[in-house]
């Protein structure tokens, strides 16, 4: 199971300082307000932490005109689905910081983004992704064994940043019997303009020798090796390299976001970012 | 049994240790690093001070 505690603890406190500023065309006052400065948990929802920001911006707009709050960076609609890390290391690894993000309460795009009315659809998309997560990793036993109090402690571990509250939960999701690896490993590649890539990996050959990194990326994106080792690729999670040698057991168990999906950003030299 | 807990053993041990462990540990307290230092004055989305309200009836 997860027992890196040193590891795990440097996830969990991965921040990202934010510049929110509300769109100008749905500025209903004299002047543009100022920015609103926030901290924001990597592993976190953009509309899961952005109360206050909300609330503030509401008073410099046109009351008739509010309507479904939503969050854009340079022209590109964030999915609040995708933890706001990842959206990050998409978008704008590398970028200047504070990360620079327009709020909007108009004109909701919603071809583009799904609807997200209450914290409540917060926690059902994040509770569907740990069962599927589970699923794949232990045929759900794990879930199905759990209490409906478990579930709640692991959403509210993670809504209110404890970690410890989120982990006493969380290792048992984590854990595989008799030693035995995960039956998949839960993950997701992404890269700019192109639909996530997910698909079932085994975290060890017939023989039991663990897979890596490296193996799962070959599987999936065939020509990314030479791409990688020209530097012309990239790939990050958890706002960092990993080495391809890693074992993906591993980092499925230290490195999933709280989902327990491993979220893997596939960046181009090419990209528009 | 043994030979099964040995085999075991070896491979939490493969997939447990390795330069790629501490390359990783580094590279998050990079992260952590420069992703906050110089916007520490910044207010925290989530409050983390844990407090119990207590009354009486």
């Amino acid at each position: 199971m997860a027992d890196d505690r040193e590891v795990l603890r440097e996830v969990w406190e991965g921040r990202l300082p934010v510049a929110f500023s509300l769109s100008s065309d749905e500025v209903s006052v004299m002047e543009q307000p100022e920015p609103y400065y926030l901290l924001v948990p990597r592993q976190s929802y953009l509309t899961l932490v952005t109360d206050k920001v909300q609330k503030h911006f509401k008073t410099y707009t046109d009351p008739d005109k509010v309507g479904e709050v939503w969050f854009e960076y340079e022209g590109q609609p964030l999915k609040w689905h995708i933890p706001i890390g990842v959206l990050f290391d998409l978008y704008s690894f590398s970028s200047t910081l504070p990360w620079k993000i327009t709020l909007h309460f108009q004109n909701f795009p919603d071809e583009e983004l799904l609807g997200c009315r209450s914290k409540e659809a917060i926690e059902s998309h994040f509770m569907a992704c740990v069962k599927e997560a589970d699923c794949l990793k232990h045929r759900s036993q794990v879930i199905n064994g759990m209490q409906k109090k478990d579930h709640k402690q692991l959403w509210m571990g993670l809504q209110n940043d404890k970690f410890d509250q989120f982990w006493a939960i969380n290792r048992r999701l984590m854990e595989h019997t008799g030693d035995e690896p995960f039956r998949n490993i839960p993950f997701r590649i992404y890269q700019v303009d192109k639909s996530y890539i997910q698909s079932l990996f085994r975290p060890v050959t017939d023989d039991g020798e663990p897979l890596t990194l490296g193996d799962l990326l070959k599987e999936n994106l065939p020509d990314i090796i030479p791409k990688i080792d020209a530097c012309v690729t990239q790939v990050i999670i958890q706002g960092v390299e990993p080495p391809l040698d890693t074992p993906i057991q591993w980092l499925s168990e230290h490195l999933s976001h709280p989902d327990n999906f491993l979220h893997i950003c596939v960046l181009h030299e090419t990209d528009d970012r | 049994g043994k030979l099964i807990q040995s085999m075991s053993a070896i491979y939490r041990n493969k997939i447990a240790n390795g330069e790629w462990r501490l390359s990783i540990f580094r590279k998050l307290q990079e992260r952590n690093v420069s992703e906050v230092t110089g916007y520490e004055s910044y207010t925290p989305a989530v409050e983390r001070t844990s407090w119990v309200k207590r009354g009486c009836m």
